[in-house]
C-alpha cells in the first residue's frame, strides 16, 4: 500500500470516527429525554413492591450467635461435614442403625431437659430465673427494713431482670420512691421556710412509714407552716420577709437581685404596706413559673406589685424567651398602671415598657389587647409624657404599643 | 484490528470539584450521577449531578460530618433509589437523596473506615433479600439487611489470634436464586476470599501476591461466571468461576495492565465480556475477555477443572496525571461512563463502537 492511499484511508477513518461520535452524542440527547421521563415516572411511584418478600438472613440464629464468639464457624462446619454421611454414600446409609440413634437422642433430651427449656425461653429474648428473683427480693426487703433504699432498689431491679413476670418486685420497688420522694420534697419545702430541716424530716419519717400517710405528712407540713408564721413577730415589717427570700440559694442573679431588693425593702418600709400572710414567691426562673405565681397572687394586687418589682427589667428576655403570653403581658401592664404610676419613677415604667417591647412575641401580644387594655397603655404613656419624659424613643414605643 | 476501528474513549464532560472525590455512581434509571468525597475541612460531601445537553449540572449537595469513602445503589428499589454509603468513621448510612437531612438507615458498622461497599437484591438485579456488604480497615466484612437494625446479618472476620488485614474491596455474586449468594473480599495482603452466604462458610481463598484493589463479578444475578481481581502492582486476574476444582480452585488468567496500581475494574453492564480497568497513572484500559473453546476439562484423576480464556486490550487512554479512583458504567446507556480522579475532577466518558466489538 502506498503512503498516499494510507493517508486517504486515515482521513476516511477519522471522518468516520467523528461521525460516529456525533451520532453518539445525538443519540445521547434523545436518551437523556427518555430517561428523564422514566426517572420522573419512577419517582412518582411511591409503592415499594416486594419489600418483604424475602426473609432477613439468619434472623433465627441472631440471638444464639451473639452468645458465641463471632468467629466464622468454618472449622465447626467442616467437623460436622466429617461426621455426616454423604447423601450419595449408600453403603454407609445402609449400615446406619436408626433405632439406636433415636434412643440416644431421647436420652440426650431427658438429661438436658432443664438446659433446653432455658434455651427456649432465651430464644424469646426473656430469661426466667425465679430462684434468683426470690433471693434478690429477700435481700431487697432486708435493705428496705434497714432504710437502705438505694440498695433495696438495686436488688429489686436485679430481681426484675431475673424474673420479669413476678408482680411483687415492681410493687416493692415502687413503694420506696414514693416514700423517699415525699420526704425529700417535704425536706425541700422545710428548707424554703427556714425551719430546722433535720428535725422535721425525722418527725415525718416516723409518721409516714407507708405511703398512705401522705396526707398526714402534708398536714404536718401545713402545721409547720403556720407555726412559722406564729414565730414571726407580728410587728415585723415586710423587710424581714424580703431579706429571707434573698437567702434562697438557687437564684442565679443573686448579686443584681440583692442590691435591687435592698432598695425595694427600704422603699417598702416607707410606704407601709398592709401585711399579707402569703409568702412572696422568689424571682421566677422561667415564664411558666411567673405565670403560676401570677395566678397565685391574683387576689392580692399588692403582692403582685412587689413580685413584679423584684424582677429586674433586664432579665425579661431571659425570663420570657419566646413565650410572652398575652395574658401575662396584660397583667404586667395592669400592675404598671395600678401601682407604678403612683409609686415609681416614670423612668422605671419606661424601662419596663421598653424591655417588654424587645421581647420576641411582643407584636402578637399587642394584637391581642382588648379596648380596656389599650386604655391602660394609653394612660401609662400619658403619665410618662406628663412627667416630662418626651422624646423620639417614647414616641416610637408608643406607636409600637398602639399598633 | 485497525487502530481506527477500535472503540474510542472520549471525555465528554469534565467537571472540576473543590473536594477530594473517592467514588462516583450513576443513579439507576436516570441521567444523574453522584460523587462522594471529603472537603479539605474534614467534612463529607455527596453531590448529585445531572447530564443536560453536554454539561453536568449540580442538582444537590449534601454535606455531613464524616468524609464518605464509598457508595452503592445496589440494595435499593428502583422507585426509591436510596444511596448506601460508607464513611471514614465506620458508619453505614442509607440516604434518600430527595430528603437527605437524616439518613433512612444508619449504623456504626465498623471500628474504622469503610473502604468498600456493594449491594444486591435491589434495582431488579439479583434474587433474594436486599443486602449490603461493607469491608473495612478493621479487618471485617459485614453483610447488612436494611430491614434489620443495628446488627449485621453476617459477619466475616479473622479467627481470633490471626492478624487482621485491611479489607479493600468487596463484591456480591451468585445471587441467581433466593438462597444462593456469595461475597468476594480482597485484602491488602493479596488474599481473595469467597464467602458463601447460604452455607455461612468460606468457600474458596487464594492469594494474588499483591494487595487486592478491586474485585467484581461479571454479573451478580447469575450462577457465578467470571471474577476479576485487580492488584496493587498493575496486574489483574480473571477467574473462571464456573468450575471449582477441589484442590486447584478456579482457573485464572492474569495480565499486566498498567505500570501502576489498578484501582478499579468494571464490567460493561450491556456486554460482560468487556471491562474497563482504571489505573494509578490516570489511564483507562478497555479489555475484552475471550472464552476458551472448552470451559472445563478433566484432570489426571478425572475431576473437572476450569480452563481460563484470554484477554485482549481494545483501547487505552490517559485522562489524568493522578490515579483514577473510581469508575462506573451507566446501567441504562451503553458506552456512557463516569469516572473520578484524584486531580479533583469527575469526567463523563463516551466509549463508541461497543456494539461492534
Amino acid at each position: 500500500m502506498t503512503s498516499a492511499s494510507k493517508a486517504v484511508e486515515l482521513q476516511l477513518q477519522m471522518k468516520h470516527n467523528a461521525e460516529e461520535l456525533q451520532d453518539f452524542v445525538k443519540d445521547l440527547e434523545s436518551w437523556e429525554k427518555d430517561i428523564k421521563q422514566m426517572d420522573l415516572e419512577l419517582r412518582n411511584q411511591n409503592g415499594v413492591s416486594g419489600e418483604n418478600l424475602f426473609p432477613v438472613r439468619n434472623k433465627n440464629f441472631k440471638k444464639k450467635k451473639k452468645n458465641k464468639t463471632k468467629v466464622p464457624s468454618e472449622k465447626t462446619t467442616e467437623e460436622n461435614k466429617k461426621n455426616r454421611i454423604k447423601s450419595y454414600d449408600y453403603e454407609a446409609w445402609g449400615k446406619l442403625d436408626v433405632d439406636t440413634i433415636l434412643e440416644e437422642l431421647d436420652k440426650e433430651d431427658s438429661t438436658h431437659d432443664s438446659v433446653s427449656a432455658e434455651s427456649e425461653s432465651e430464644e424469646d429474648g426473656i430469661h426466667i430465673d425465679s430462684q434468683k428473683a426470690l433471693a434478690e427480693k429477700e435481700k431487697g426487703n432486708k435493705y428496705f427494713k434497714q432504710g437502705k433504699y438505694d440498695e433495696a432498689i438495686d436488688c429489686y431491679t436485679k430481681g426484675m431482670a431475673a424474673d420479669p413476670y413476678n408482680p411483687v418486685l415492681p410493687t416493692n420497688r415502687a413503694s420506696k420512691p414514693l416514700k423517699t420522694v415525699i420526704i425529700e420534697e417535704i425536706g425541700n419545702l422545710v428548707q424554703n421556710i427556714d425551719l430546722p430541716a433535720t428535725n422535721t424530716i425525722s418527725v415525718l419519717e416516723t409518721n409516714c412509714i407507708n405511703p398512705t400517710n401522705v396526707t398526714k405528712a402534708s398536714a404536718i407540713i401545713s402545721k409547720k407552716n403556720s407555726s412559722q408564721d406564729d414565730v414571726l413577730p407580728t410587728s415585723d415589717t415586710p423587710r424581714a420577709k424580703v431579706s429571707k427570700i434573698e437567702e434562697i440559694p438557687d437564684t442565679p442573679q443573686s448579686t443584681v437581685h440583692q442590691s435591687f431588693s435592698m432598695k425595694n425593702s427600704t422603699e417598702i418600709e416607707k410606704i407601709s404596706v398592709p401585711f399579707i400572710t402569703t409568702v412572696l414567691p422568689p424571682i421566677p426562673a422561667n415564664s411558666f413559673q411567673l405565670e403560676s405565681d401570677f395566678r397565685k397572687l391574683k387576689n392580692s394586687p399588692d403582692m403582685l406589685y412587689q413580685y413584679l418589682k423584684q424582677i429586674e427589667p433586664s432579665l425579661y428576655p431571659k425570663l420570657f424567651q419566646k413565650s410572652l403570653e398575652p395574658d401575662v403581658f396584660n397583667q404586667i401592664l395592669k400592675i404598671l398602671h395600678d401601682f407604678y404610676i403612683d409609686k415609681e419613677k416614670p423612668s422605671l415604667i419606661l424601662e419596663i415598657l421598653q424591655r417588654l417591647s424587645e421581647l420576641k412575641r411582643f407584636d402578637m401580644a399587642v394584637m391581642f389587647m382588648s379596648e380596656s387594655e389599650k386604655k391602660v397603655t394609653c394612660a401609662l404613656f400619658n403619665h410618662m409624657e406628663k412627667s416630662g419624659l418626651k422624646d423620639n424613643s417614647v414616641e416610637e414605643l408608643k406607636k409600637r404599643y398602639s399598633s | 484490528m485497525n487502530a481506527f476501528e477500535k472503540p474510542q474513549i472520549i471525555a465528554h464532560i469534565q467537571k472540576s470539584l473543590n473536594y477530594t472525590v473517592f467514588d462516583c455512581k450513576w443513579v439507576p434509571c436516570s441521567a444523574k450521577f453522584v460523587t462522594l468525597g471529603n472537603y479539605a475541612r474534614g467534612t463529607g460531601v455527596i453531590q448529585l449531578y445531572e447530564i443536560q445537553h453536554g454539561d453536568a449540572t449540580l442538582l444537590r449537595e449534601i454535606e455531613k460530618a464524616k468524609p464518605f469513602k464509598c457508595g452503592t445503589f445496589g440494595a435499593a428499589s428502583l422507585q426509591q433509589r436510596y444511596l448506601a454509603t460508607g464513611d471514614f468513621d465506620g458508619n453505614l448510612s442509607i440516604w434518600n437523596l430527595e430528603a437527605p437531612l437524616m439518613p433512612v438507615y444508619s449504623v456504626k458498622g465498623h471500628k474504622e473506615i469503610i473502604n468498600t461497599i456493594d449491594g444486591v437484591g435491589g434495582l431488579g438485579i439479583g434474587e433474594g433479600a436486599p443486602e449490603i456488604v461493607t469491608g473495612s480497615r478493621d479487618g471485617t466484612v459485614k453483610v447488612w439487611d436494611p430491614r434489620q437494625k443495628d446488627t449485621p446479618v453476617a459477619n466475616m472476620e479473622p479467627v481470633q489470634g490471626e492478624s487482621k488485614r485491611d479489607c479493600w474491596t468487596v463484591a456480591f455474586g451468585n445471587a441467581y436464586n433466593q438462597e444462593e449468594r456469595v461475597v468476594c473480599a480482597g485484602y491488602d495482603n493479596g488474599d481473595v476470599k469467597l464467602f458463601d452466604l447460604k452455607k455461612m462458610s468460606l468457600r474458596w481463598e487464594t492469594n494474588i501476591k499483591n494487595g487486592v484493589c478491586s474485585v467484581e463479578f461479571d454479573r451478580k444475578d447469575i450462577n457465578m461466571n467470571k471474577l476479576i481481581a485487580t492488584s496493587l502492582e498493575g496486574k489483574f486476574h480473571v477467574f473462571d468461576m464456573r468450575t471449582q476444582h477441589p484442590t486447584k480452585g478456579f482457573a485464572s488468567v492474569s495480565e499486566k495492565a498498567h505500570k501502576s496500581t489498578v484501582w478499579q475494574v468494571r464490567h460493561l453492564p450491556q456486554n460482560r465480556e468487556i471491562f474497563m480497568t482504571a489505573g494509578g497513572a490516570g489511564g483507562l484500559h478497555l479489555w475484552k475477555y475471550e472464552y476458551p473453546v472448552q470451559r472445563s476439562k478433566k484432570d489426571s484423576e478425572g475431576v473437572e477443572m476450569g480452563v481460563a480464556g484470554s484477554v485482549s486490550l481494545l483501547q487505552n487512554v490517559t485522562l489524568s496525571t493522578q490515579p483514577i479512583s473510581s469508575l462506573d458504567w451507566s446501567p441504562d446507556k451503553r458506552g456512557l461512563c463516569v469516572c473520578s480522579a484524584f486531580d479533583q475532577t469527575v469526567r463523563v466518558l463516551i466509549v463508541t463502537k461497543l456494539n461492534k466489538v
